[in-house]
Order: C-alpha cells, then structure tokens, then sequence
C-alpha cells in the first residue's frame, strides 16, 4: 500500500453512516468535490455574485482561480450551519449592498456580476479602502463572535482565501497538495516541493 | 438493580480498550486467558470511521469544524486540538459524560474517547523510557512516595513493548533517556540537522535536537505496513502504521482466539466478595439498552484511564471498603497529576531558504531533560527554583504564506502570486515539565451529578502550584537562550498557563508504592487489599517525570500481565 494512493482510497461518504456511532453525533461527511449541492441560504443570484467576487480576489493564473472553488458553496454552508446569526445577516446585507452599488453605479448591467474585471476590480479596491478606513490599525479577527464587526471586504476575502486554499483546486494546483506523499524526504529543493 | 448474570466467568476482565486494556487483552489471551474487554464506548470499524485521507474539501466546513455542535455538545473536548473536524466523533459527549470541579482547584479539563481502542486512536505517539532519575525522584526529593521499582525492572518490559509497537527512533547514549529497540528515525530536515549541530557546540552536547521517538513505523512490522506520511494520524490510519489497540493489540489478541469485546459496556462498578477477599466480577450498564448487567473473572484489570479507573473504585465502595474499594490506604483518587506545556519559545532561522521537506511527518523533534539531572551530573545542572525538570518537543518548519494572506492587502492576480511559496524557517520550543505529586489534587465522587447512565460522576479537585510555576519560567529562558545561541531572529516567548488535565497526560489517583499503608498497588500494579485486582493505566504512576507517559504504561501493564498469569498458575490468586 505504501506509495500509491490509488491503493489507499477514499471512504465513500456512505460507510459514515453508523448506527454504532449515532449517540456520538457522528456527522455523515459529504463529498462536495463533484456536483454542487442545492443552496441551503443563499440565492443563485447571491451565489453568483459571491463566486465573482472570490475570482477576482484569487483569480485563475496559471492555476484555477477561486471561481473553481466552490466558494459559493462552503459559504453557503457556512451561513447554514455554522456562522452566529449576527455574522449571517451582516454578511448577506453586505453582500446585497455591494451588489446594489455595482447597480447604482452601472445601471445597465444586472449586478456586479455582469461587469467586465476591470469595473468589478473598481467596486471592490473602493470596498478595500472602506474596510481600511473602517478597521484602521486593527487586523481581521477570525473570532467567530466579532466576525459582524468585520468589514465586507476583509470578511469575504477571509472567506474566499480559506475556501480555495482548502478546496480541491486550490490544494492539488497551487499548493501541491497530495492526500498521501507516500514518502518522507527530509530536504528538497523549493521547487520540486 | 442487577437484571441480567452472565454466567460464564472469564479468566480475566480487562476494563478500558485503550492503550493499557489493549495490551492486557494481548498479553492474558497470548497466555492462554479466556478475556473479556470491557469498553464503555461503541465500537470504530478502520475501513468505515477512519477518515485520514478525507480531504478538507469533502468536510462539510473544509476544517472549521462543527462548531455549533461542539459548542453544544462537546464544549470541554472541543478545547483539544484533535478534536477537529475529523476525529471530533471520536471523542466524548461533555452532556452525556459529566464531571465537576471541586472547591479550590483550577478548571480541569478531562478529554476522553469513549470508544473501542479509546485514546490510542488519538495520541501523539511520543514514546519515551523514564530512567532512575525518574523512578528515584520521589525518594531524592521527598514528595510523593517512593516507586516500588527501578528501570532494571522494567527495561526487559520496555523492549517487549517496544519490538510488538515499533518505534522510530534515534540512539543518543543519554541517561536521563534511555534507548530502546528502535525502528530507523524518521530523518529530521535539513534546517533541524544545522540546529542539532548548533546546539551541540554551543551546549557541549547536553542538549541534545533528537528525532522525536514516536510508535510510527519506518519500515513493514510485524503485518503492520510503513507509513505513508499522509500526515495527521488521529484520523485513523488504514494502513495501522501507527501504534494503537485498533491497530495493532486487540487484533493479536483477537488473533488468539480467546478475546471477547464487549463494547457499550458502561462499568459502574466491581463486585467485591467479602468471603473470598476478591473480586469476582464487574456490574456495567449497557449504554444502549440500559440494562444492568454482571459478568464475573478471576481476575480483574483496570484499565479504564487515570481519572475513570478512580471513579470506579470509588463508586465500588462495600462495608469493608467504605471509602471506595482497594482504598485502604485512602490513596485512591489522590496525587492527580499532569504535565504542564503550552510554554516555550520560538523564533525564525535564517539561511536554506532554497529548501523545504516532502511529505508529512508524524513527529517533529525532542530535546530531554538537561536540567536537575543526578548522579555526577547533579552539580552542573542544578536549578535553584524548582525540583524536577522538563523536556522540549521542537521542530522547525516553513508555514505557506497564504495562512498569513488575510493580513496582506491587495487581491488579484499579482496579490495571489505573492502568496505562493513559503515563510522562513521557524524553530519552536514546546516544554513538558514534570508535576510534583499533590495528595490534595485529587478525585472524588460528586455527591449529586450522574452521567446518562446513572453512574456517579467524578469531582476533580486540582491546581499547579509553585514548583510548576518557576518551572514555566525556566522553561521559557532556557529555549530563548537557545534560540539565541543559533542566531534566530523575532524571538518570542510563550507561555499559555495551560490548565489541569489539558496535556492529556493525567497519572496518579492509584499510586503504586512500597507500604501498603500510603499506597494503593505494590510493584506488580496489584492491588494491596485485593489480590486479585491489578491497575495498569495511568493512575498507577506514583510520580510524573517529564516524558509522555503512555510507553511506561505499556511496559508496566506486560509486567503485570506476566506477574498475575504466573500467580494465577501457582493458584495464588
């Protein structure tokens, strides 16, 4: 087995479901790699703004880009199950307001989504400032219980930064990521990392 | 109560699948025993609840776990750093397993597994001997009780442990470490080798930058496969490279022929027999039924974890043993002690900016205890303001930038380009240090809490006190002065004052000692009121040292297992 990581499969989701483990809350675990799952909290529109914005803050290189990350998805889940109300009603009233300005602003398109990059780099490098100016000398809290208080842009700019660098495309392409390295090598040169 | 006798009686009843009971099971079956092994917790099949290679965007919150579930449910656990996302399920439910705190003492934090294999799933693997320095502290310094044993006892059991578990590790000659029956280390990175270097010239060689010595293997043992450095053990490991019960004892015992898991089994407590002077078997509840059942041995082994192996006795008193059972002595349930930890330093190495290492490690490094050592050592390494000592788990790694991205401004393609790569080399200093046995930090029976099922729940009354204290301080100075010794940069001290229990490594409430009158075992981890109760796991520890302690447990828990079948053959037991 040592080495390969086809030998070494992952565990279908279904083998998680075990009645001998119920009472520990053992939580079925979901593959997201392949096709998306319904949102739960936010609308399509919602969604689509959201994995525009995440583009544009990681966009694809000679990498993918956060567009391939399923942004949309893990902070839908994230607004379901995970956040405290105050973050959830903040982040999804940020999100209509900027997406409202990007209308205000450009009333021929349908949103910030319809922009070309560079009138979406505007929107959000103005969104940056504002959350400079806001935040001053402070630096984003990742604490669960102020993450209200953050600015739009530092709060989905956390999120997309966290969701691609734990997504597939952003772990395997531009991390490197193997799920099993097989191997130890105790001093390599960077790039062959 | 009793609704339900099972009839058979097993040759032996092993309590606590863990570390300890999954080495009594090998042991007693491999000599013939006919074994029950008691688990209070439901049983992990590998190929269905291991989930080591799940990668974070297959877990519904891609690592930040279930937060509202835990923040419900499993709020004391969720304080650990294993219980993630992952390994979360493998760990108790706070409600469902209650404890409180006595007057007086710190917050404690008990972590628990409640599950076939129990704690071995999820330890750090760090196996280490303890030498004289360790087993004659209590008798140099005065606290605590003097051990019943010395390392020439145990040294053979270390390398029975030690060839069954497999352990990566590197020879150092160090007496304050001993070495073992190693398997190859697992090489450390090329920035460690210049530290390993550095430190040896500037400290003479007394602080020796080793591999850490983990119970990982390097190499196929024993049908158990090399790792595969996938990296975070605790999921699980389907390859079983890593020692645990799941992985490696209980399936030699189950090999035997002669093991029975009996799991959902919450003990309430052991039967005493006031005619035979012994016991004769165990009342548990079924955790999903809730019925009340006994089953009866010959012999019995605790191995339900320190503070639960307490919490049994206690809850088994009888109009002999008023005071909880095998507590003559009134020792049961006192000396609770720790490791304290979450303190050190750390700072930035410059220099092989080039270089990085391939794969993931399940270790990093140790540098042993250098300070209050004995013999002609004693001199050169004495401490003014604390007794005992401590050792470092290190390492020096390279962080990806991207975990600093938030604090960048910027977004696009150049601000996505900057994260890529890696930040420099940072060396760490994390110490273990040793805790002064306390007859007043202690377990008792709170007089009101139950657990779901019924059963009494412990009361934990522990605090640290001035030796642990002054300890943390050394601990700080002696890793910045290293740090400084290598030349680091951005030097930063630390010190979390971590609270009781959070090392995970609690010992002590059953010491093991040489006068029946101030200890609860003799040296073979018997019991001296009842001969045919043996306790194995971590509360027959009668001092702490500064190691992880789980090897010590194994290697005492062999040594008992030979001593009670041979006792058992001559019809003494």
């Amino acid at each position: 087995m040592i080495g390969g990581a086809a030998a070494v499969p992952f565990m279908p989701a279904e083998l998680f479901a075990n009645p001998h483990l119920a009472h520990l809350h053992l939580h079925p675990q979901q593959a997201t790699a392949g096709e998306p799952q319904p949102l739960a909290v936010l609308t399509e529109h919602q969604a689509r703004t959201l994995d525009a914005i995440a583009e544009r803050i990681l966009p694809a290189t000679d990498t993918p880009g956060a567009g391939d990350a399923s942004i949309p998805g893990f902070v839908d889940r994230l607004l379901e199950g995970w956040l405290p109300d105050a973050a959830r009603d903040h982040l999804l009233a940020e999100l209509d307001h900027f997406d409202a300005r990007a209308r205000e602003r450009h009333p021929e398109a349908a949103g910030f989504v319809d922009l070309e990059d560079h009138t979406q780099d505007e929107l959000l490098t103005e969104a940056q400032d504002e959350a400079i100016a806001q935040r001053g000398e402070r630096a984003f809290s990742r604490n669960v219980n102020r993450l209200h208080e953050q600015p739009f842009f530092d709060l989905v700019k956390w999120l997309t930064l966290f969701g691609y660098y734990t997504s597939e495309a952003g772990m395997k392409s531009e991390l490197g990521y193997r799920i099993v390295p097989g191997r130890w090598d105790p001093c390599v040169d960077i790039e062959d990392a | 109560m009793v609704q339900i006798i099972e009839r058979k009686t097993w040759d032996a009843i092993v309590i606590g699948s863990g570390i300890t009971g999954g080495w009594a099971a090998k042991e007693l079956t491999e000599k013939g025993l006919e074994t029950l092994v008691l688990e209070a917790g439901p049983p992990v099949i590998p190929e269905r609840d291991y989930n080591e290679h799940t990668p974070p965007w297959q877990m519904p919150y891609r690592g930040l776990r279930d937060r509202k579930h835990q923040a419900e449910r499993q709020p004391v656990q969720s304080r650990a750093a294993a219980c993630d996302e992952w390994s979360g399920k493998f760990f108790v439910d706070d409600i469902d397993n209650p404890y409180s705190i006595g007057d007086g003492g710190q917050d404690f934090l008990w972590i628990r597994a409640r599950i076939v294999g129990g704690r071995s799933l999820l330890w750090g693997r760090q196996s280490y001997r303890w030498s004289d320095l360790d087993f004659e502290a209590n008798a140099r310094d005065g606290y605590g009780t003097d051990w019943p044993i010395r390392y020439r006892d145990l040294a053979p059991w270390y390398d029975h442990v030690e060839s069954f578990v497999g352990i990566a590790g590197q020879p150092e000659n160090m007496p304050q470490l001993p070495d073992g029956k190693f398997l190859p280390p697992i090489a450390q990175s090329c920035m460690e080798e210049r530290v390993r270097e550095g430190l040896d010239r500037a400290f003479g060689g007394t602080r020796r930058f080793t591999p850490a010595r983990v119970a990982v293997l390097t190499k196929h043992h024993l049908g158990r496969r090399a790792c595969h450095y996938c990296g975070i053990c605790r999921r699980g490991c389907i390859s079983r490279s890593y020692f645990s019960s799941l992985n490696a004892t209980l399936p030699a015992a189950e090999a035997t022929g002669r093991l029975t898991v009996r799991p959902n089994s919450v003990v309430r407590n052991l039967i005493y027999d006031e005619q035979t002077d012994r016991v004769s078997g165990v009342h548990l509840i079924d955790a999903e039924s809730m019925e009340s059942i006994e089953v009866r041995g010959r012999i019995v082994f605790l191995c339900a974890s320190t503070i639960e192996s307490a919490r049994i006795l206690l809850n088994s008193a009888t109009p002999r043993f008023a005071e909880g059972l095998a507590n003559s002595s009134g020792e049961v349930g006192r000396n609770l002690m720790d490791h304290i930890f979450q303190v050190g330093a750390n700072g930035n190495l410059d220099g092989l900016e080039d270089k990085t290492t391939f794969g993931r490690r399940p270790n990093s490094c140790y540098l042993p205890r250098f300070v209050n050592l004995d013999g002609d050592r004693a001199e050169a390494t004495r401490e003014k303001g604390f007794l005992r000592g401590f050792g470092y788990q290190c390492g020096a790694r390279r962080r990806t930038l991207w975990q600093g991205g938030i604090g960048q401004p910027g977004f696009g393609a150049d601000y996505k380009a900057s994260l890529r790569g890696l930040a420099p080399w940072r060396l760490n200093f994390s110490g273990f240090g040793e805790n002064l046995p306390n007859p007043d930090n202690r377990v008792t029976i709170d007089p009101e809490l139950e657990d779901r099922w019924g059963i009494p729940a412990a009361r934990i009354t522990m605090s640290y006190g001035e030796n642990e204290e002054a300890m943390r301080e050394s601990i700080q100075t002696r890793a910045a002065e290293m740090l400084e010794a290598l030349g680091a940069r951005n030097i930063r001290t630390f010190n979390r004052n971590s609270l009781p229990g959070f090392a995970i490594h609690e010992m002590g409430t059953a010491r093991m000692g040489r006068d029946p009158a101030t200890s609860v075992l003799n040296g073979w981890c018997q019991s001296w009121d009842v001969p045919n109760l043996f306790i194995t796991d971590g509360a027959a520890m009668a001092s702490s040292a500064c190691q992880n302690p789980s090897l010590t447990y194994m290697a005492l828990t062999a040594r008992a297992c030979d001593y009670a079948v041979r006792r058992m053959r001559r019809l003494e037991l």
